[in-house]
């Protein structure tokens, strides 16, 4: 036969306006994520395609489209610096899309607009792996097909929804991709270097690095940071709920950061035996995180992270950056005698200009001290006694005497000042200092039997080393604001107590109504809420490699080769839809109302009327009418409905007709009252 | 093609890949679950429209074609009814006819155990006896990715007649045989009224008399009296074996308009002389269907 000609494409003003709304819905998420103007030029330009459409106006021309394609090129670049990336990639990918759909002129078009708002949705799935947002990404994919439905179907009209049909169609491939899931082998690490993502960019929470001057006003983010478990049911008392991430020792008077010997695995805590472990286990929100937290001090870690030097959590090379693993603290531990050369050196180190009345300070106490716990009393008391205040909204410091003017003059600041300015002073006097960057408290959620740690938990303090002791933990903010510690006592009473999920709801609901109904109410949902989310990202999220292989192996079967699995597998689903579309070919939908005779006649036979095969449905419950003469008016009347609906002009069924058969066979009695 | 149909990709489903490929990579390069599982839904939906598409045209059949024949440069106009026996509705179906370059009219929609009439034409065809194996059915699936055809067989033959064209006047009558029954109506010389017996061509009854109250009375004309007329190969004076059936066809359109009675007779046959419907057509046939290859 010789090659088919195509039918000439027809697309229709119904499916350009399911493609328009399900791009705007692609497009919608991305507003928090890529820069305004290349949303506003998407908008734009999908608005004038919507003119175009709706009021005739004339098309670009080639020209136009050149010019378009190349100032938006040239926007990107001189935003981005680059086009590679996912930030840039992604913006490049919206734009791309909209132009495409400003000059689609044929079926191929319309599909390839389609398809990269499929990629924008993925795009913002990379950036966001919450239930929400696969909810959300879920509803506009169903959007998306109905829009190619739409298209596929040109006699479609309002009447006619695709949105119906999207929908079993979206059910119907859930299972099979619910299935590749779980089985399509999962690869160790990245295929090719991620562009490097700049983690700075959270306004509020975690970072590796402190800048005390800068920070007007602190963000109080709620979002969750990380949720920690202690299997052991040993959990740790609410003053020692220090989680820490980074060790930063280098300043140079403002800014302290993590300096050179980060990464060095040498002097680390030697494990106590006679100290019980505190058993921790994390698991993470954000992906791409690179900073891995523990109670001090970490000792042992399972294999996704490690420990390095200064007692802070990596994770291990060229795997993914795990999303949950397991750590073993020890409280208080005894560290090595002395203090290396390089790394006194280092946590000694100061700035070159300071202040002379901030080193007249230090230089005061080294004289009236003792010994080294003096020093560090004196400027505890130094920060208890000198009207220090606490406030998460301190003012601009000025670059050039943030300490002095800090120390003497404005002495507010939230646990950033305080740790920097601390640290600083026990350097002055001559002790080695280090500034601890983490979390501090955290809120306990007796549902889950975790601790939440949130962004605003987010706390830096102070390590000193004292001779003989070792690193000492000191925070001069609980100093200023003792209140600062309590915040979790409360919670943790439960945790103490044993903590193996007995928590008695019930008596959880009296407090409620003896505290304020809705709060405590609101407070429980929350709670709920959260251990769902804990689930969705210890199930689903931090599904990998590892626990793919845990789930082969439950199920007894052990790949070797991951390619030769991900072609069966996709051979399998092939050969699936081949055997199911055979099968199917020959099955007729059964007619409803056949159903429902089917249904009448067991009744009928059941009360001892048999239909003789060579009996028509008519004569046969016309024959009923005349043995059940109570009942004849009934049956007669279903025969005509019946008669109508399978024999009648209009054989596909009208709905209202079938459910009124279904219920007079459902209603009619066949014994005598 | 076979049977039951062919299911193809279509370009779209090329774009389907590369997006799929481009997922799947930045899935695992990013090791994102959620994008991992949206590549595979859509790998999914791929697949239950290649399922779809396989389905989409499976349960029709094709009933009573009927197909007029036409004269030379016309349009032949099938018509066929598309039955739906699954019980499903079937959208934007497309239908041509299988011909060496198939048009495709459409889209329709064929409702579930329903059916519909539709009519498939083709024109510029060359006279002859021509063949209609059957027709083929386009849809594409749901999504688009894939488009399905379908071949339902028929089997059919149907006409083209040689165009009418020539003018040369018709040959003169051969004495003939009169008690071959033959009626005859034409000629010049009005010689009576008989009465009209329904069956009977209306074109001669006397209408006015009619109007004027009196039963249908025939008007009877002689002329040519008991002469037959025969077209006759030999008789055309053209040189092109084509114009010549074209001279036969239309002098048998003249006397077929004239109700004219006429035996045709062609290098290899005779037909015998008579009149009406059936036999015009057979004769046309004959012309159309004519090797004229060894004809002198």
């Amino acid at each position: 036969m010789k090659k088919t000609a195509m039918p000439r494409s027809i697309i229709t003003l119904f499916a350009m306006k399911w493609l328009f709304f399900s791009y705007f819905l692609a497009l919608l998420p991305q507003f928090d994520r890529l820069p305004p103007w290349a949303l506003l030029t998407a908008l734009g330009i999908a608005g004038w395609r919507l003119l175009i459409d709706l009021r005739g106006l004339p098309r670009p021309g080639r020209g136009i489209m050149l010019i378009l394609t190349l100032g938006i090129s040239a926007m990107i670049l001189l935003y981005f610096h680059t086009f590679f990336g996912l930030l840039p990639g992604s913006t490049g990918l919206l734009l791309l899309s909209a132009l495409k759909l400003l000059e689609l002129k044929n079926r191929r078009d319309f599909s390839l607009v389609a398809l990269l708002s499929f990629f924008l949705l993925l795009t913002f799935l990379l950036h966001d792996q919450t239930i929400p947002a696969l909810l959300y990404v879920l509803c506009s994919c169903t959007f998306l097909v109905a829009s190619l439905l739409a298209l596929n179907n040109p006699l479609t009209t309002k009447k006619k929804n695709p949105l119906r049909r999207a929908l079993v169609l979206v059910t119907t491939a859930l299972p099979l991709a619910l299935i590749f899931f779980f089985f399509f082998p999962r690869n160790r690490g990245p295929l090719f270097l991620l562009p490097h993502e700049s983690h700075t960019q959270y306004s509020s929470g975690f970072r590796d690095f402190l800048r005390p001057d800068q920070v007007a006003r602190l963000a109080q983010s709620k979002e969750i940071a990380f949720r920690v478990s202690f299997p052991a049911g040993n959990p740790p008392q609410p003053e020692d709920l220090y989680f820490r991430g980074a060790v930063l020792r280098h300043t140079d008077g403002l800014t302290w950061t993590r300096g050179a010997r980060e990464g060095r695995p040498r002097e680390l805590l030697q494990p106590d035996d006679s100290v019980s472990l505190v058993e921790q286990f994390y698991s993470l929100t954000k992906e791409n995180q690179n900073y891995f937290f523990a109670l001090d001090y970490p000792v042992q870690t399972s294999r996704a992270v490690r420990i390095v030097n200064g007692q802070v959590l990596r994770k291990t090379w060229s795997d993914f950056t795990p999303t949950n693993y397991q750590v073993f603290s020890q409280l208080s531990g005894e560290w090595p005698e002395e203090l290396f050369d390089s790394e006194r050196r280092e946590v000694l180190q100061l700035p070159e200009k300071i202040a002379p009345e901030v080193r007249q300070l230090a230089q005061s106490w080294r004289e009236q001290a003792g010994n080294q716990s003096d020093i560090m009393a004196q400027a505890l008391n130094f920060f208890a006694e000198q009207g220090f205040r606490y406030t998460t909204r301190p003012g601009l410091y000025s670059e050039e005497d943030f300490l002095s003017s800090f120390l003497f003059r404005k002495k507010r600041g939230f646990c950033e000042h305080y740790a920097a300015a601390f640290t600083m002073l026990m350097r002055l006097a001559g002790l080695p200092a280090r500034v601890v960057v983490g979390y501090q408290g955290g809120v306990y959620n007796p549902v889950g039997n975790y601790l939440a740690v949130r962004q605003s938990d987010a706390h830096a303090w102070t390590e000193v080393w004292q001779e003989g002791r070792g690193w000492i933990r000191i925070d001069p903010t609980a100093v200023v604001i003792p209140e600062r510690l309590s915040i979790g006592s409360e919670i943790l009473d439960y945790l103490k107590s044993g903590g193996e999920g007995d928590f008695d709801f019930m008596a959880a609901w009296q407090r409620a109504l003896r505290r304020g109904f809705l709060r405590r109410l609101l407070l429980e949902i929350n709670h709920y809420i959260d251990v769902i989310n804990n689930k969705w990202n210890l199930w689903i999220i931090s599904f990998d490699r590892r626990e793919q292989r845990r789930l082969f192996r439950s199920l007894g079967i052990s790949p070797k080769n991951p390619f030769l699995m991900a072609l069966a597998l996709i051979c399998a689903a092939l050969a699936l839809i081949m055997a199911l579309s055979f099968r199917f070919r020959d099955r007729v939908k059964v007619d409803q109302a056949a159903k429902a005779f089917g249904v009448l006649q067991k009744r009928l036979e059941n009360s001892g009327l048999r239909k003789i095969s060579s009996e028509g449905s008519v004569t046969f419950l016309e024959k009923a009418a005349r043995c059940f003469p109570h009942a004849a008016g009934e049956i007669r009347e279903i025969k005509k409905i019946h008669a109508e609906l399978r024999f009648g002009r209009e054989r596909a069924g009208r709905p209202a007709e079938i459910t009124r058969l279904l219920r007079l066979i459902k209603k009619l009695q066949l014994k005598k009252p | 093609m076979n049977r039951n149909g062919r299911t193809r990709p279509s370009v779209s489903a090329l774009i389907l890949l590369l997006v799929l490929l481009a997922a799947l990579a930045g899935a695992m390069n990013y090791g994102n679950n959620m994008a991992f599982f949206l590549t595979f839904l859509l790998f999914s939906l791929g697949l239950v429209d290649l399922f779809l598409a396989r389905l989409a045209l499976t349960g029709l059949s094709c009933q009573e074609i009927a197909c007029q024949p036409v004269f030379a440069p016309g349009t032949s106009e099938f018509t066929l009814n598309l039955i739906e026996l699954k019980g499903r509705q079937r959208n934007a179906v497309f239908l041509a006819a299988h011909l060496d370059e198939p048009e495709f009219s459409g889209p329709w929609t064929i409702p579930a155990s329903g059916r519909i009439s539709l009519s498939a034409a083709k024109n510029g065809l060359p006279r002859g006896r021509h063949s209609l194996p059957g027709i083929i059915l386009l849809t594409f699936s749901p999504l688009g990715f894939f488009t399905r055809t379908r071949f339902l067989p028929m089997k059919r033959e149907f006409y083209v007649y040689p165009a009418p064209a020539g003018n040369q006047p018709w040959p003169p009558s051969k004495g003939g045989l009169k008690e071959h029954g033959l009626e005859r109506l034409g000629g010049e010389d009005f010689t009576g009224f008989k009465r009209y017996r329904p069956g009977e061509p209306q074109q001669h009854i006397d209408w006015k008399g009619v109007a004027k109250g009196r039963p249908p009375l025939v008007k009877l004309f002689s002329g040519g009296g008991d002469r037959e007329l025969w077209f006759s190969w030999q008789d055309t004076a053209q040189k092109n074996p084509e114009e010549r059936l074209s001279q036969l066809s239309k002098w048998i359109v003249e006397a077929d308009r004239n109700e004219t009675g006429f035996g045709l007779e062609l290098p290899e046959l005779k037909v015998a002389a008579a009149a009406g419907v059936t036999h015009t057509h057979h004769c046309l046939a004959l012309l159309a269907a004519a090797d004229t290859r060894h004809w002198k």
